[in-house]
Order: structure tokens, then C-alpha cells, then sequence
């Protein structure tokens, strides 16, 4: 049999992700889905900048990553 | 011998309808013609109308319309090429032939396997020596070529078709050219059927048999009639229900008369349901070869089918599989998966197709230790329901590298997707790309160790990435490869994202940058670095950092895409840090005076030169006026943050990843690029492999300067994609 590598084969993480990745297929061709997940993948990038800036609102943590 | 598709093809519909309503449906499809008249042809098997037009571009509309009285059809493509007689003769002999024979042909596996792409040239050729009036076209399926011959007399096209099968395969005298060959006898509707010219159709008399189906209660009657007229009719117990022939042989134009007055007598009682009819003639005792050896393939093609894995898994581990699946619960998803598993593996050891199944052949590992996560990790773990979802792709799949294990055209008619059945030369080609990558990933690894997926035509109208690493490709790019088919890097970079478990391997502290504040307001971090990840990796290593040509293909993509309408933050984000990525030094060392006095006005500068040239991509007008300034603030704070993830990808992941030379791997030299351009643009094939496909396919993309590409190029690239994959995938 062939000898795939260890991350060519099923994982709980890619099934998830997989999950993640037909709700927002959904959310395109408007069915109807579980409101959490939408935001959690796609809807919701101007809240990952919020996110963002709430934890790091001047970048100081960021300056801290990238200049240590 | 001149290599060169031409600039046409044909379309070809195979048609069932109402049993009496045949010649009233071909009048509409021959009136509904637009700009390629249709012609339109009687046929006596499964089907009772062929349909056919020459196009000129690939992607049109299908040639057969919504009509009551049609049940199903069956759609082809195939194409001409530079030594087939011309367009105009083609339909000039269409006009004129009262009849005409379609032959479907299988070229046989022994001549496909040491030819490669020249097997449909050389096959013509030698049908062109022996038959020089044929019609020779290419197919994309099970059907390598569409043979078509004509003329007054059917009974001596029969010959034709005789001699045509017993060609021999150059080299091997013992072996046959045509592995198979489907051939339908027609009568021109335009020449015989619609003005009754039946005195048209010559030919010695015969005795043909035709099969009827029908409602038992009028076989007695149907029977009663046929006697009258000299006939014999007799039960029998199959798929049909009667035979029906005549006591004495018999003129082709009686049958065909006979035909159409029998089917529209019975037809509209609705009992009679279906009618096939069978030419026959005897097989000559000179093209028998009592001392040929059996048609059995010898060398590694040939696999012992005692066991259904047998080549693919080694007993031992069949043997687990097999006690893994028998455990499976539900009882369906059990089916699914064990009548999956055989199909696909009956397909595999099939000697004359079983090359073309090769780049499913992972699914039987991926399967195997799925089937086991099903019995080891909790159901919310996802195991059962990736294989409900891979054991569907994976039929589509079979379907699309043939419909079927035998060549049944009403297969096609039976899917729910007609058009994405029988396409094995489209979907090998479409892997030619996909599978360079992950060949080049690793310095040490092949493609086969690496990608469990494979390409599948379906979907939305985007690329996806599916489970098993399955990469899907639009039902509407089948026809555009060069303008669409560029789009599947990127999902191949979620695959390599999964595979390389890139996620886990940023550093601590960017992870956690990242991690925190999105999983505090319930947004997942892994997909936004998933997305980041396959925009970069698509822009680094695909498109060489050509940054205003890889904006130029996402944006006029995105830009049809709905969802990047609602979503402007996002996609310009993605795009926006790409524009400076390879200048995040700059970026970091304005940081150390904060932010807002550093880094930002610097943001601002790179904001501004980004969208000019996303000023210069003429789809994105309407886009760019609609950018709201909380947007454009999104999108900018979005770049800034996700800058230490994209330092990661720029200066550590080939290192922390294992795929150290990456960018040269998947960049190896190719100084004769601009000669494979030039062999495509006059419609030629690249018979070498193609050093870097994805290069190729860009640069031909740049060429088109947003001009269509023509017919001849689209087969030809198509023709050397799959052939260089068939050539390289070892």
C-alpha cells in the first residue's frame, strides 16, 4: 500500500476545519446555518481587526514580537 | 506528420425521446440553432436522435434545449485537428450523406501506454491510411477518437466498421488498434427521414433485429399486426420484452420506413416504450486469428483479480481493512464505503482503464485509516462525517475519469451531471498543476506520498478545497482551462498548510498573538492563518512575487464572488499585505518608535500604491468606490496585525516546515517557455514534459493580454497538461 505522509491522513482538526469551511460555503449560496460558526469563519474579519486592536490597541505587543 | 489542433470541433448529443415524437424534436433543435446550424440524424439504439454541430470555442452554450418530448441526453465533445478533412467538407458530408456512422473508439491500452499523447495522432493515421474519407476526431473520455463515415449505402458502411476494428496495433500484429468501439448507424433527418426519401438508402438486403420494451398488455397486439406484414415476433426475457424481425432479408430503407411507422403508430398509445435495432454482419473467417494469443495486457498493467485490492494493498493489510469495514456503523455509511472501496478498486485492475484511476489510488490508504478513526475517535471528532462526504467525492470522481467501468453513453445521460461524466483527459490535465507542487514539496518525497486527493470538476463557482485533500475545480472552468484553472494553486496551498501542520509550527508568542484576542471574541485563529498562509504561498511561489499580475488574476476572480462584496476587509486584507510583504524589515524598524508615529504613515504609503494598481484592473472600479473609510481602517489594521505571522512565512517556514528549497523546487529552470508558448499558440502540443506547468499556465494567461485564448491553444494545453502529467507522475 502506498505510504502516505502523517499529515496527508484525516485528522479531527481537518474535519473541522472542513466543517468550518461548508458553513461558509452555506452562508454564499444563503441556507440556512448556525449563525456561531459564520461568524467564526468568515463574516467577521472587521471584528478579527477589532479583536486586534482591543488586545493590542498602539501595536506595543506587536513592536515586543517582532523586535525581540 | 503535422501535430496541430485545429480551430473547431464538434459537438456531438446523443437524444432519447417520446417513443413517435423523435422527428418533431429534431425539427426544434435544428430551428433553435443559432449561429452552428445542428444536424440532426435518426438513431436505432438506446438513444433515437444524434445531434451534431461543428463550435469553435469551447465554452458555449449545450446544443439541446428543454423539450418535452426529450427523456435524456448525452453530451460530447471532441476535436479536429490539423490532417482531418476541413470544417466545410465535414459538413458538407453531413449535408449530403443519406447515411452516416458514428464510431465511438477506445484505442487500445498497449498503444496509449507507450505513445502517450502522440496515440491519438498515430491512431488517426493509421486509420486515414486504410479509410482516407473518415472524419477523424479527438476525444476527452473513455473515447479517444469519434470516427465518421457516410454515404448512400449503410450495408456497406458496415464493412467499413469491420475493417476499422480489425486494424492491428503497429508492432504487434496479434494485438487490436481499438481496445473497443460503440458505433451508431444513422439516417439523416434532413435527407431521408424528413422528406420520406427512404429510396435514398442503398444496400444489399439484410436481416436486421430490433428489441422492443413494452406494457405486456399490448404484445399480443403488436405481435398480431407484425405477422400480417411477414414478421416474427417473439418474447424474450431480459432487459427487453420483444424481438422482432423479418423471415427473409430485407432493404434498409423498408427497415427505416418500417421504424418510423411502427414507432409512431405505438409510440403515442404510450405502451411502447423503447425500440434498439441491430445491424448485423457476418464475421469473415479471414479476419479471425485462430493463433493470436488471448487479449489479456501483459507487463505491469496486468493484475491478478483474485483479490479486489490486489496490487494496491498487500493481503495483510487488505485483510485488516476489510475486518475494519465490516465493524463500520451506521449499516449505510458500511455500504457506502465497501461498495465505494470495490468500485474504485475493480477500476484500478481494470487493464484498459486502469492507468486513469491511478491518481485516486491514495483514497484506498486514506480510507483505510479513516475507517479506523471511525472506531477510535469520538463521533464529534468528524470522522464519520468526512467519510460520508469523501465516500460522495469519490464517486463523482469515478464517474468523471469514466462513466462507467464499461462504455454505456446512457451513463452520462444518467448522471445528474451529464457534462462532468467521461472528461478523464480534462481531469488528468487539471491535476498536471496540483501535482507538480506537492511532487516538488519535499526534495525527498513524490507526489504519491504526499497528496491523498485528487482533482474533481464540481461545486460552486469557486475552487474548493475538500476533505482528503480533494481539490474541486467549477463545473464552468471544464471548458476554460487557462482563463480558471490557475485558481487551484491556492487550494493546493490549504492542502500543504493541513499537511505541513504550518499552524503548529509558529513560533510560541506569534501564535499566541494571534490566538488570544480571536478566540476571546469566538473567531477562529487557524482559518484566518489558513487563509493568509494560501494567498502568500500562491503570490511567493506560484506567481514569483509578480505582485500587480497575481493582483490582477485574484481580484477580477474575487470580483464576481459575492461574497467578497460582503466581506471587502477581508479580501483587501489578504491582498494588501501581500503588497509589502517582501519589505517587512522596513516595516519592523519604523516600529520601534510605536506605531503611530513609524509605522503607520508607511502603511498609509503602501495603502496608497496598492490601490492604484488595483486602480489599473478595470473590474475593480465599481469595488474601489464602495470602500468605506471603516473599511479601508479594517484593512490596513489587519495587514499590520498579521504582519509577524506573514515575517514567519517570509523568513522561517520553509525551514520550520521541512521543505528547505522549496522556491527553487517549484522554480526549476525552464529557458524553453517561450517555445512551449509559441506551440500553443499554433495549437501544438508539448510533447516533453513541462518543466514548471504552473509558469507555463501563467505566462500563457499573461500572453491572452484579456483576449479569449482560441480553441486550437485551449485543447492544445489541455492535451500537454495531461500528457506531461501522465509522463512525470511516474
Amino acid at each position: 500500500m502506498n505510504k502516505l505522509i502523517e499529515g496527508a491522513y484525516f485528522s479531527a482538526r481537518a474535519a473541522e476545519e472542513q466543517r468550518l469551511r461548508e458553513r461558509r460555503r452555506a452562508d454564499l449560496v444563503h441556507l440556512p446555518e448556525s449563525v456561531t460558526d459564520v461568524q467564526r469563519v468568515e463574516t467577521s474579519w472587521d471584528r478579527i481587526a477589532e479583536a486586534f486592536r482591543q488586545h493590542d490597541p498602539d501595536g506595543r505587543i506587536l513592536v515586543e514580537l517582532v523586535t525581540t | 506528420m503535422d501535430r496541430r489542433i485545429a480551430n473547431w470541433g464538434i459537438e456531438l448529443a446523443l437524444v432519447r425521446t417520446k417513443v413517435g415524437t423523435e422527428f418533431n424534436v429534431a425539427k426544434s433543435l435544428v430551428e433553435d440553432s443559432l449561429n452552428s446550424p445542428s444536424r440532426c440524424f435518426g438513431s436505432y439504439g438506446h438513444f433515437d436522435l444524434a445531434v451534431m454541430r461543428s463550435v469553435n470555442k469551447l465554452n458555449a452554450r449545450y446544443l439541446v434545449l428543454l423539450h418535452r418530448d426529450i427523456i435524456e441526453s448525452a453530451p460530447f465533445c471532441f476535436f479536429a485537428d490539423h490532417n482531418n478533412h476541413t470544417k466545410d467538407e465535414f459538413e458538407k458530408d453531413l449535408d449530403s450523406w443519406p447515411c452516416v456512422f458514428l464510431i465511438l473508439a477506445k484505442i487500445h491500452v498497449t498503444v496509449t501506454h507507450s505513445a502517450k499523447a502522440s496515440s491519438r495522432w498515430l491512431v488517426s493515421r493509421l486509420v486515414r491510411e486504410k479509410f482516407p474519407a473518415t472524419h477523424i476526431f479527438f476525444g476527452l473520455g473513455y473515447s479517444e477518437l469519434l470516427l465518421i463515415t457516410g454515404g448512400k449505402d449503410m450495408i456497406a458502411l458496415l464493412d467499413v466498421v469491420t475493417g476499422l476494428r480489425n486494424l492491428r496495433s503497429p508492432g504487434d500484429s496479434n494485438r487490436s488498434l481499438f481496445a473497443k468501439t460503440t458505433t451508431f448507424p444513422l439516417i439523416s433527418c434532413a435527407q431521408v427521414h424528413n422528406p420520406k426519401a427512404y429510396d435514398k438508402l442503398e444496400g444489399k438486403k439484410f436481416q436486421p433485429i430490433i428489441t422492443a420494451t413494452c406494457e405486456p398488455v399490448v404484445e399480443q397486439s403488436i405481435a398480431a399486426e407484425l405477422r400480417k406484414q411477414g414478421m416474427y415476433v417473439r418474447n424474450i426475457f431480459g432487459k427487453s420484452d420483444l424481438i422482432i424481425g423479418w423471415n427473409s432479408p430485407i432493404g434498409i430503407a423498408e427497415v427505416a420506413n418500417f421504424l418510423t411507422q411502427f414507432r409512431s403508430k405505438w409510440g403515442p398509445t404510450g405502451t411502447l416504450v423503447k425500440t434498439s435495432t441491430y445491424l448485423q454482419s457476418p464475421i469473415e473467417a479471414e479476419h479471425i486469428d485462430i493463433s493470436a494469443p488471448s487479449s489479456t495486457v501483459s507487463g505491469n498493467l496486468s493484475i491478478a483479480v483474485s483479490s479486489p485490492l490486489r496490487g494496491v494493498m498487500t493481503e495483510k493489510e487488505e485483510a485488516l481493512f476489510f475486518d475494519k469495514l465490516r465493524k463500520v456503523k451506521p449499516f449505510a455509511l458500511q455500504i457506502a464505503l465497501s461498495d465505494l472501496t470495490l468500485r474504485l478498486s475493480a477500476c484500478l485492475n481494470a487493464p484498459q482503464i486502469g492507468e486513469h484511476y491511478l491518481d485516486m489510488v491514495n483514497t484506498l490508504p486514506y480510507l483505510s485509516q479513516l475507517v479506523e478513526k471511525l472506531h477510535t475517535v469520538s463521533p464529534t471528532d468528524g470522522a464519520h462525517y468526512t467519510a460520508e462526504s469523501v465516500v460522495d467525492l469519490v464517486r463523482s470522481a469515478i464517474n468523471q475519469r469514466y462513466a462507467g467501468l464499461e462504455f454505456h453513453p446512457e451513463t452520462l445521460a444518467h448522471s445528474h451531471v451529464p457534462l462532468l461524466c467521461d472528461i478523464r483527459t480534462v481531469v488528468a490535465a487539471a491535476t498536471c498543476v496540483p501535482h507538480f507542487i506537492f511532487d516538488h514539496l519535499f526534495s525527498d518525497k513524490r507526489a504519491f506520498e504526499v497528496w491523498p486527493g485528487f482533482v474533481i470538476f464540481g461545486g460552486t463557482n469557486a475552487p474548493q478545497y475538500l476533505h482528503q485533500d480533494i481539490l474541486a475545480l467549477p463545473p464552468m472552468s471544464l471548458f476554460q482551462p487557462i482563463e480558471e484553472w490557475w485558481k487551484i494553486t491556492h487550494e493546493a496551498a490549504h492542502g500543504i498548510f493541513r499537511m505541513l501542520n504550518v499552524y503548529t509550527k509558529l513560533p510560541v508568542k506569534t501564535k499566541d498573538y494571534v490566538e488570544t484576542p480571536l478566540q476571546k471574541f469566538g473567531l477562529d485563529d487557524y482559518f484566518f492563518i489558513d487563509e493568509l498562509f494560501a494567498n502568500w504561498f500562491d503570490w511567493k511561489y506560484i506567481f514569483n512575487k509578480d505582485t500587480a499580475f497575481y493582483l490582477k488574476c485574484i481580484w477580477e476572480s474575487w470580483t464576481r464572488v459575492p461574497r467578497v462584496h460582503k466581506s471587502k476587509s477581508q479580501y483587501l486584507a489578504r491582498s494588501f499585505v501581500l503588497s509589502f510583504s517582501d519589505r517587512l524589515p522596513e516595516l519592523f524598524s519604523l516600529m520601534q518608535v510605536r506605531r503611530k508615529e513609524g509605522g503607520q504613515p508607511w502603511l498609509d504609503a503602501r495603502w496608497e500604491e496598492f490601490i492604484t494598481v488595483l486602480h489599473t484592473i478595470p473590474a475593480m472600479a465599481h469595488y474601489l468606490e464602495q470602500i468605506t473609510p471603516t473599511e479601508k481602517k479594517d484593512t490596513i489594521d489587519l495587514a499590520f496585525y498579521a504582519s509577524p505571522i506573514l515575517a514567519f512565512f517570509e523568513n522561517d517556514f520553509e525551514k520550520a516546515c521541512n521543505v528547505k528549497g522549496l522556491s527553487e523546487r517549484l522554480n526549476p529552470p525552464y529557458p524553453q517557455v517561450d517555445e512551449h508558448i509559441r506551440l500553443l499558440n499554433e495549437g501544438r502540443i508539448i510533447r516533453d514534459p513541462i518543466p514548471n506547468p504552473s509558469h507555463l499556465h501563467l505566462k500563457v494567461l499573461k500572453s491572452l493580454k484579456d483576449n479569449p485564448s482560441t480553441l486550437a491553444t485551449e485543447i492544445a494545453f489541455l492535451f500537454s497538461l495531461e500528457n506531461t502529467y501522465l509522463q512525470v507522475r511516474g
